[in-house]
């Protein structure tokens, strides 16, 4: 399923040249002078994680389903992106453009990509989850569907675009911002740690305080009181699905602006398996978990992949990090559910 | 017309019948109790009422409308509500947050507000506690829960599964007391219970349900009276 040609996280960090002798090499002084950039660099591809896993542990929260097509609603954004940016000139090199234009053009690109993932999550739903669901189908068979519903919108797109990446999309260049500790954060950090921030906030004060929020805390917890209660648990599941897709939208601008060569039929695939780990490290069904476990899949790959001086090893520390977590607290580290996390 | 009216219901889980050809009315005003062994059918007639149940055959009208096919959650708003078997509470949420759930399908704040009172005044207990979280409130504290998030909606038709289940004598009174005095605000009530004397001393009417199908039907007085039922569900000798 993994191809040779997924664009690689390879995140831009110098690396220390590992001993030749030796299989691993634990180059600690690396890590001790890489550690804030590892750590700046870390927390934006947490980020990008913590909103697409957001989607995840939503959607297992009010169906206690894992939706495996979360990661082509994202990709699917992702080409909302680049035929949005291509279309306005974008192209490998940064665009002579003046500071405003290049803002409101991302924010087209971004409201393209939100609808497109979301509109995408919403249909995957109707088409795929629903007739399930009114059949009484068992768990099983949601999973394989979900798996299936992955693969066709994979190959739909292989098939209407081939297997090579797209060109390339700048959409600015980097500019130094900061020094923290002699590191330097430039802007792309920063504008995708910030908005991604306020994404993640606007998410969890919306399940917590709004109406809607409350349905969908109500119908994770239990479906049929929900029903009850007046919530039309229908509506709530395609509200869930559509806010999931909505934030993924956001992930896919952040993903290309981060790795403009990354828009490829399957270049969801690493990164959906990645985000879905972050919702289950942090305790799946859980709205802060998933911020959290975002964070920390994002910062553990760039500390690993210094410490051990290969990109080759960022999501195989991730992943060591995910089993070795899950065996102290099976149900992630914040553990419970959307429904039972208080409040 | 009758407040809510079954004709010849049945209702299937798959292949087995839970409900035989029932059909009985709730007139406004009531207290009706249906009363039964366990797993005679009254959760499924009370979920086929609430609309969480379809039935296979019959029908189903409220307030003269027919709403057998009727989303369950537009029920709701239509003045049916019901406190579930068990209580359903939501544990994660605080005392507050399930009573405002009781009034989703709301949007008078000054009436929810009216009916946020009037619980409060039947269980200043929830008032006390309204910041405590769902899940950890004794039983009998969830059961009022349970019942003043049923009243939030502001129902015609209230529909009450058991709520003195595994509750102690004392509250069991008690309960049955607020029962009474929601009824004499005006509230309509069906209930199910397996503690059969106190729901018949209070109930205007009631049916014996066994196995799927209504075996007596009466007034409180007169199954109270019946020596079968006495002996069946009185624990009298
Ligand atoms: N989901 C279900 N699937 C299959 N059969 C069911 C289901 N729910 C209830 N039944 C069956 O339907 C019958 C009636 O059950 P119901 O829950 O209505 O009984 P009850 O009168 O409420 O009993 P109790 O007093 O124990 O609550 C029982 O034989 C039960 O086993
Ligand atoms: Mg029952």
């Amino acid at each position: 399923m993994i191809s040779e040609a997924i664009p690689s996280l390879i995140h831009a960090v110098p690396m220390a040249v590992p001993m030749d002798d030796t299989w691993i090499t634990f180059d600690v002084n690396s890590l001790a002078e890489n550690f804030w950039s590892s750590t700046f660099d870390g927390l934006t591809f947490g980020a990008i994680y913590a909103l697409v896993a957001l989607g995840y542990t939503l959607v297992y929260g009010v169906l206690n389903l894992i939706n495996f097509a979360h990661s082509e609603v994202f990709i699917v954004g992702c080409y909302g992106v680049f035929f949005t940016l291509s279309a306005l000139n974008f192209g490998p090199s940064a665009p002579h453009l003046p500071f405003w234009a290049i803002v409101g053009n991302l924010l087209l690109a971004l409201v393209v990509a939100v609808i497109a993932s979301a509109l995408t999550a919403v249909i995957v739903e109707r088409v795929a989850y629903k007739p399930l669901r009114r059949r009484k189908a068992p768990r099983l068979a949601f999973l394989i569907t979900a798996i299936g519903v992955s693969f066709a919108i994979q190959y739909l797109i292989y098939w209407w675009r081939g297997p090579s990446p797209e060109a390339a999309l700048t959409m600015f260049r980097p500019t130094p911002i900061f020094d923290v500790f002699g590191t330097i954060v430039d802007s792309q950090q920063l504008v995708i740690i910030i908005a991604a921030v306020i994404l993640m906030v606007a998410t969890d004060q919306f399940i917590r305080r709004s109406k809607t929020g409350r349905g969908i805390r109500a119908v994770a917890q239990d479906p049929d009181t929900a029903t009850l209660m007046g919530v039309n648990k229908e509506k709530i599941i395609l509200t869930t699905f559509a806010i999931g897709g909505l934030l993924a939208g956001a992930a896919a601008l952040f993903y290309v602006m981060k790795i403009p060569s990354g828009v490829q039929y399957n270049g969801g695939f690493i990164l959906g398996v990645k985000a879905f780990a972050a919702a289950v490290l942090g305790g799946i069904g859980n709205v802060r978990g998933a911020l959290l476990g975002g964070l920390l899949i994002g910062l553990i790959g760039n500390y690993g992949q210094v410490l051990l001086g290969s990109s080759q090893w960022t999501d195989v520390v991730a992943f060591v990090v995910l089993v070795l977590v899950l065996v102290v607290r099976p149900d992630g580290i914040l553990g419970t559910s959307l429904g039972k996390s208080k409040a | 017309m009758s407040l809510l009216e079954l004709k010849n219901v049945s209702v299937h889980y798959g292949r087995i019948q839970a409900i035989h050809n029932m059909s009985f009315t709730v007139e406004e005003g009531e207290i009706v109790s249906l009363i039964g062994a366990n797993g005679a059918g009254k959760t499924t007639t009370m979920r086929t009422v609430s609309g969480l149940l379809n039935p296979s055959y019959g029908s189903i009208s409220f307030m003269g409308q027919d709403i057998t096919s009727m989303k369950a959650h537009i029920r709701v708003v239509k003045g049916i509500s019901q406190a579930p078997e068990g209580r359903g509470i939501f544990p994660g949420m605080t005392v507050m947050e399930n009573l405002n759930m009781g009034s989703y399908g709301r949007n008078d704040s000054s009436g929810i507000a009216k009916d946020l009172e009037r619980v409060f005044d039947l269980f200043p207990r929830l008032k006390e506690r309204s910041k405590q979280f769902g899940g950890t409130m004794s039983g009998g504290e969830q059961q009022m829960l349970a019942i003043g998030r049923a009243l939030m909606s502001n129902p015609k038709l209230l529909l009450l599964d058991e709520p003195s289940m595994g509750l102690a004598p004392q509250f069991i009174r008690q309960i049955f007391k607020i029962i009474t005095e929601i009824n004499d605000q005006g509230t309509t009530v069906l209930l199910v219970e397996q503690n059969a004397n106190q729901a018949l001393a209070r109930s205007h009417r009631a049916f014996v349900l066994e196995t799927g199908s209504i075996t007596h039907r009466g007034t409180g007085k007169e199954l109270m009276a019946n020596p079968a039922i006495k002996e069946a569900y009185l624990g009298v000798a």
